[in-house]
């Protein structure tokens, strides 16, 4: 009986013919499911082989599950390119600045870009962090009820990006309306493009604004990119938009993430919700333990450049691999009892959350950062809250994020 | 050379060849380390005195990528 084809490679020679040794993977990662459900399908291929070759869309991809190579791999950017960042989408059209760009090309931008989201430039906003932060929650607190993936845990990164480039937080409430339209189908459909077009205008404006207009290159993020000193073309106008609509779509969806299954971990274990309360102090570790038990990224994607023999994996120029994230940081192999949070344990902080090597996440102090203050000012004002009754947690594919998360908790009845 | 303070327990490395600024050490230890321009872990505070010897162990432990050593004061950098 005839079993599913197997994916050809450029002669027209079946891939599972000529590479006996690497199983095939039909997992579409893309689809919707219950909350957790991706790690445990990640976790089931990770056990039962350390590579495949995935043919569920259009484009095969080599996928690389084990912490071990993939560490391996985020750090040989000579054998794999950064031009593809996502194993899903190897064609899309736009690059992301600096994402997509390797070597020198790329370091040239990250030299000018690390400044702005570095952690001193993180501590300075610290005081603008902690006031936005607690102003938000306690809009939340007398209401009952939140949803903190469409609200608190979208609008807060949103204004804490703003603030970093230097434009106006008052920006935003449209903002968020383009960035929730832009997440809901990862960039893809009418709507997603309508929401990139208005969101390119909006730098565009603030583009044009700082051309007339420029302020000091020492604070204002534009001004600095626009600054004359950079030299004649080191960075054109559609490129400073393009790197601008790379910030947003790798900043705010990811801590929006980010929050929904922390915020849902900690509704659903009061014990860890109590200590976060009573120890403040461990919220950076708690941070850090999180963002390794609840990748958001599932994979990094790259491009090989160069024949290599990875592993006995035969891969060629041109092909696509997956670079297991979420996987790798629950590989057993790399931390005990790694489905579990356990913020004291000894190399947490070897998870690859952030990546690795030279693309590794140019926002992460910032996220860290925002991370900890949401969390601290939160658990001030709501120490303990539930996932509303009744309700099933799902998740995005792709890129993970809960679809929603609603929680209740009490207040007290002369609280208005 | 020796230390000047005379509850100094322990001296720290960076390499900063290996250092990917991931400022994890930040975290652990942020007395003792700071980030540079180029976005590498730099030693504000060497020989770090015995209160601190935690913090630092915590940070070499949990580096992403093993930038830095750990070593006893008296034995002296190698």
């Amino acid at each position: 009986m005839p079993g599913p084809r197997p994916p050809l490679d450029e002669t027209g020679m079946p891939v599972t013919a000529t590479q006996p040794r690497c199983p095939v993977s039909h997992t579409d990662y893309r689809q919707d499911g219950p909350m957790l459900s991706h790690y445990a399908m990640v976790e089931q291929e990770r056990e039962a082989e350390p590579f495949y070759l995935n043919d569920a869309n259009g484009n095969p991809f080599w996928m690389i599950t084990r912490y071990e190579h993939v560490l391996e791999a985020i750090q040989m950017p000579e054998y794999f390119s950064s031009s593809v960042s996502n194993a899903f989408s190897p064609d899309r059209k736009l690059p992301f600045l600096p994402v997509n760009l390797d070597g020198e090309e790329h370091l040239r931008l990250r030299r000018v870009l690390n400044r702005w989201f570095s952690p001193a430039a993180v501590r300075k906003l610290d005081g603008l962090a902690t006031e936005r932060a607690r102003d938000l929650v306690a809009e939340i607190a007398q209401q009952g009820r939140t949803d903190v993936v469409e609200g608190f845990g979208l609008r807060y990164p949103t204004e804490m990006f703003l603030a970093t480039i230097g434009l106006p937080v008052e920006d935003g409430p449209p903002f968020l309306e383009w960035v929730g339209a832009l997440f809901s189908h990862i960039y893809t459909g009418p709507e997603a493009e309508a929401a990139m077009d208005a969101i390119a205008d909006y730098f565009d404006r603030a583009i044009s604004d700082r051309e007339r207009h420029p302020r000091d290159p020492e604070t204002d993020f534009l001004s600095r990119m626009l600054h004359p000193r950079l030299g004649p073309g080191w960075l054109s106008r559609d490129e400073l938009k393009v790197l601008c609509l790379s910030l947003v779509t790798a900043g705010l969806d990811t801590t929006r993430s980010g929050l929904g299954y922390i915020f849902a971990h900690l509704a659903q274990n009061p014990e860890d919700r109590a200590r976060l309360a009573r120890e403040p102090a461990m919220i950076p570790r708690a941070v850090e333990e999180f963002i390794r038990v609840y990748s958001l990224l599932l994979q990094l994607g790259r491009r090989v450049v160069q024949d290599i023999d990875f592993h006995g994996v035969p891969m060629k120029a041109g092909d696509i691999v997956w670079l297991g994230i979420a996987g790798a940081n629950r590989d057993p192999r790399k931390f005990d009892d790694p489905n579990v949070y356990h913020p004291d344990r000894e190399n947490t902080g070897h998870h690859l959350g952030f990546g690795a090597g030279p693309h590794r996440c140019l926002g992460m102090h910032l996220a860290r950062h925002e991370l900890e203050v949401a969390l601290r000012e939160w658990h001030r004002q709501i120490p303990d809250y539930d996932v509303e009754p009744g309700v099933e947690l799902v998740e995005r594919g792709h890129q993970m994020s809960l679809r929603s998360l609603p929680l209740v908790w009490s207040v007290p009845s002369d609280g208005r | 050379m020796t230390a000047t303070n005379g509850e100094a327990a322990v001296r720290v490395e960076v390499d900063r060849s290996t250092c990917e600024g991931h400022a994890l050490c930040l975290v652990y230890a942020p007395e003792v380390f700071d980030m540079d321009d180029e976005e590498r872990a730099v030693v504000m505070r060497d020989p770090v005195p015995e209160e601190l010897r935690a913090g630092v162990e915590d940070a070499a432990g949990q580096c992403p990528v093993q930038a830095i050593r750990v070593l006893e004061a008296e034995a002296g950098t190698r």
